[in-house]
């Protein structure tokens, strides 16, 4: 990683180099997300590895872009404690609504796929295409 | 320092510019309240910090919302990504990124004292940011036309049906294999998808004028290699813009 | 350091008189104004809610009708609610004494972004507006907690203005948001030299653990607000079950910020406390590294426990008993506390004057409400208790009995800096005792009629509730009368009290080294920053009344 730094501030000058070598590393990893679409791994697996790339772009991104790797670290505790405090939002309202979602599932099964939206009025759109075709 | 009173200039008249002028000797871009640039830097950049962090939480509900769904109600994910266009959304995702490289570039240039470099970044940012927006209102605008919208207004025309229904057959998805009839919960993917798509594209739209307010004073001068604190705020503002579309591309288009 | 012995030279102009006008106010980026400002505008918000409060409670003296039909009546809690959570009690002491006390405590000019702070202000003002107007121009009965699926169908009842008082919150949060970004850059970057982070006066340790909580959680009212206003608007789906959605969902948005808000309301409060009961016993604060750090660990817990307010609303008994367990966790950091303050009392002189008189009424009534809380903490109990009036008197007894007390104990403590006048001692001991009482009264009984099961915003009751409701509503006259006077003695202190002296406790944080009150700039020279508790540099001075710096020995 090569950087330069300025006289005046200590602030860090990310050098061109590193940030075409950045871009180009996260036009290929953008493309490799989207390939690895067109392979089945199981639709499990599939989001894991969309969310491995993401999260590899992401860190490019904040590192570098964002300046995180040279700057001071208190910047980098507060994205890290912010993003740690979405993950715990977001996991206990998981749990929390993976153990009661089967006694859902339990009542909606009575009757099964009931609409929620009331039956659509004919689409005027879809009505006059239909002499077309 | 007993003279400061006179000095600092009395609280109510100066508003609109940087800082108060007064204690060093007349630089205009340092806080009277501030030691010396280097100073001030930090603590705008942590202050920009604090606020990428809320920012995360804000979007944090949509993407909490969005886990749920996805986890609960797979189904309605493997067909809603069916109505959208990968396409356009690759292209929006090099859009943006390239606009993040801009970006950088801007604060690289603005640290450099490169004021005709700064200017360009910045142009080409902005021109990014519309290039999105426009991409964007052609998929919202198809979507809208196609009855594929949120809620309660969901009402997909029967081509968009079809369209989907026949990506479906052919294999696209390896979660339906006998999806005839759609989920009856599928107008929630459109409302999760225009909720966060369309959050992010405020943000998009805040971002064009923070950077059309940097452009002004970019031109004007006001950027040095001693000051250029906003220049690098913004930046950071839209890496993170940048960063939530990261992930917004694979959990709303590629889905398998 | 001649700035810290000088008395006040009148000449100089202080903060208050170096600008005159109203423009010299609205537009001013000081923090001492600002902070002026939003006391006042908290102040006159704790006045409306506060005669909702009454409004209700003469409501609920008879059993059927008294004053008001069942509408209205839903409303008034509503508003009641509304108001004191979202435009009193969360930017009562860090926007409004905070703004004022933080930098000068730091010995600094100002806060790190004074233009952020005076937005912070306006995006008070503008959400407050919203908020009001879109209560009187419609109706709003669904309590501050705008459950859905209620709060999201557009044809039920007569909640009619979900909507714009959701966006109403949604912009105040912002306003919080903005404070607390401001407070955290200012302690992390502008300390002075030899305040590390261990000699910081502990109410900045508490406003720390405050911020981080405003930034980490308020963003997520914000997103929960704006889906609920979007939901209503255009029928998204994600929390209507008549669309498919989910109501639980709702409650877990919701709870995430506004129980880790609970303590955006206590910390400041315990914070103001802990400088209080440390200045008027005399005395070194006892255990002041526990008590700063249980601001912090009151702050990571808080954010753990959102499920407990949830035990009965189909939340899956797994997390339910996760999150019982976890909150009991709380109360190890809030009963540090509270031991803390009473060892430094241990054996200290104890100089009974009105701010010590409220920190006294603090630690007790927030002991009451802290334990009760255990009650409702636990799963078996709660499922008796919950939405009853023991819930009300709850948290009544920790917002009010400890916020709110702690608020008063602050501004009488730091008036003679705010106005540079003292007081009426007597006047203000007569509106302590008169809000102790009111305050008991109103909400003692409260405790007996939930756990006899009178449940919780109800407007018709059995008539066996009438008599301790009467007896609440009495209390809760004598409690706005006992408020009347406390802050008309404060008031009338600011305009015609005698003249106070730069330090009238002989507290040694730095802001009683300036003037009272302070000039716009706020210190002569960089104040020296010592152990904050350190009473021994201070001689009493009988001719300012005061406290000053004992002459330095030579050594």
């Amino acid at each position: 990683m090569h950087t330069e730094q300025t006289p005046h501030q200590g602030a860090h000058i990310i050098s061109a180099k590193t940030l075409l070598a950045t871009w180009g590393a996260l036009m290929v990893l953008t493309g490799l997300t989207v390939a690895a679409t067109w392979i089945d791994l199981g639709s499990d697996l599939n989001v894991v590895v969309a969310m491995v790339i993401a999260t590899i772009k992401a860190i490019l991104v904040a590192l570098i872009f964002m300046h995180l790797l040279f700057d001071q670290k208190f910047n980098l505790i507060v994205f890290v404690v912010s993003v740690l405090t979405v993950v715990l939002f977001v996991s206990i309202t998981f749990i929390d609504v993976s153990s009661y979602q089967p006694s859902i599932r339990a009542h909606e099964s009575l009757e099964p796929n009931k609409p929620f939206l009331k039956a659509p009025a004919p689409d005027p759109a879809s009505v006059q295409a239909q002499p077309h075709p | 320092m007993t003279d400061t009173a006179s000095t600092r200039p009395s609280s109510g008249v100066e508003v609109g510019t940087e800082g108060h002028a007064g204690e060093h000797g007349g630089d205009h871009f340092l806080g009277h309240h501030f030691k010396d640039h280097a100073h001030q830097l930090n603590t705008a950049k942590l202050g920009i910090w604090l606020f990428l962090g809320q920012e995360l939480l804000f979007f944090g509900g949509l993407f909490c919302a969005y886990a749920i769904y996805r986890s609960m109600h797979p189904e309605i994910f493997a067909e809603g990504h069916l109505f959208l266009d990968t396409r356009l959304g690759a292209i929006n995702t090099c859009v943006l990124i390239f606009s993040s490289l801009t970006a950088a570039w801007s604060v690289r240039a603005a640290q450099l004292n490169h004021r005709r470099a700064l200017i360009t970044a910045i142009l080409l940012t902005i021109l990014c940011a519309f290039g999105f927006l426009g991409i964007k209102y052609i998929e919202y605008a198809h979507k809208i036309h196609e009855g594929l919208v949120w809620g309660a207004s969901f009402a997909p025309s029967s081509e968009a049906v079809q369209h989907a229904t026949e990506a479906m057959a052919h294999g696209a998805s390896s979660t339906l294999t006998e999806a005839h009839t759609l989920s009856n919960r599928l107008h929630i993917f459109f409302s999760i998808y225009f909720a966060m798509t369309g959050l992010h594209g405020i943000h998009v739209v805040a971002g064009i004028f923070a950077y059309l307010w940097l452009l002004r004073r970019a031109i004007r001068g006001d950027f040095t290699q001693d000051y250029y604190g906003p220049v690098d705020g913004v930046a950071l503002y839209w890496h993170l813009v940048d960063l939530i579309w990261i992930y917004l591309f694979p959990l709303l288009y590629l889905i398998h | 350091m001649t700035a810290t012995t000088m008395p006040m030279d009148t000449s100089e102009p202080t903060y208050l008189t170096q600008a005159r006008g109203a423009l010299s106010w609205l537009l001013t980026l000081d923090h001492k104004r600002i902070g002026i400002m939003y006391l006042v505008v908290t102040s006159a918000s704790l006045f409306l809610g506060g005669v909702f409060a009454l409004l209700v409670r003469t409501e609920l003296l008879t059993p059927g009708e008294t004053i008001m039909t069942h509408d209205t009546y839903n409303r008034m809690f509503t508003l009641h609610g509304a108001v004191m959570v979202f435009l009193f009690i969360i930017p009562a002491i860090p926007a409004a004494i905070g703004n004022f006390v933080l930098p000068l405590m730091l010995g600094v000019k100002d806060v790190a972004f004074p233009r952020l702070n005076l937005a912070s202000f306006y995006v008070w003002v503008l959400g407050a507006l919203v908020l009001v107007a879109s209560m009187y121009m419609s109706a709003i009965d669904t309590g501050w907690t705008f459950y859905a699926p209620y709060s999201t169908s557009k044809a039920v009842g007569s909640a009619t203005s979900v909507g714009t008082s959701a966006m109403g919150a949604f912009i105040l949060g912002f306003s919080s948001i903005f404070t607390a970004i401001n407070f955290i850059a200012t302690i992390n970057k502008m300390r002075p030299l030899g305040m590390s982070w261990f000699k910081m006066p502990l109410f900045l340790w508490a406003l720390y653990a405050t911020a981080i909580i405003q930034v980490l959680a308020t963003p997520v009212l914000a997103i929960t607000l704006l889906l609920l206003a979007i939901e209503r608007a255009f029928g998204l789906g994600i929390f209507n079950p008549a669309l498919g959605g989910d109501p639980v969902l709702f409650q877990h948005f919701f709870w995430f910020y506004s129980h880790p808000a609970v303590y955006i309301m206590i910390l400041p409060a315990m914070g103001i406390i802990s400088e209080v009961v440390s200045v008027f016993s005399r005395k070194h604060i006892f255990g002041y590294k526990f008590i700063a750090l249980s601001s912090l660990a009151i702050a990571f817990l808080g954010f753990l426990v959102w499920g407990h307010h949830m035990f009965v609303s189909g939340q899956s008994p797994l997390m339910s008993i996760i999150f019982s367990a976890l909150t009991f966790t709380v109360s190890v950091p809030s009963a540090i506390k509270v031991f803390n303050w009473l060892a430094t009392m241990y054996k200290g002189s104890i100089w009974l004057a009105t701010p010590m008189i409220y920190a006294l009424a603090f630690i007790f009534l927030f002991a009451i409400g802290g334990l009760t809380g255990m009650f409702l903490g636990t799963l078996n109990v709660d499922v008796h208790l919950h939405d009853t009036y023991f819930v009300v008197a709850h948290f009544h007894y920790v917002m009010v009995g400890g916020t709110l007390m702690a608020l008063l104990s602050g501004l009488y403590y730091w008036w003679p800096k705010f106005f540079g006048r003292m007081y009426s001692e007597a006047g203000a001991r007569v509106g302590a005792v008169l809000v102790f009482i009111g305050f008991n009264g109103t909400f003692f009984p409260q405790f007996i009629l939930g756990s006899r099961g009178m449940p919780r915003r109800y407007y018709a009751y059995l008539p066996q509730y009438q008599g301790l409701h009467m007896l609440s509503t009495v209390g809760a006259f004598i409690l706005g009368i006992g408020l009347a006077t406390a802050f008309g003695v404060l008031v009338y202190a600011a305009f015609r009290g005698r003249r106070a002296p730069a330090n009238p406790w002989g507290a040694n944080t730095i802001e009683w080294q300036t003037a009272s009150p302070p000039p716009s700039y706020n210190f002569h020279d960089q104040p020296e920053a010592g152990d904050p508790y350190d009473f021994e540099g201070w001689v009493y001075d009988a001719g300012t009344d005061g406290y000053v710096k004992k002459p330095a020995v030579v050594a």
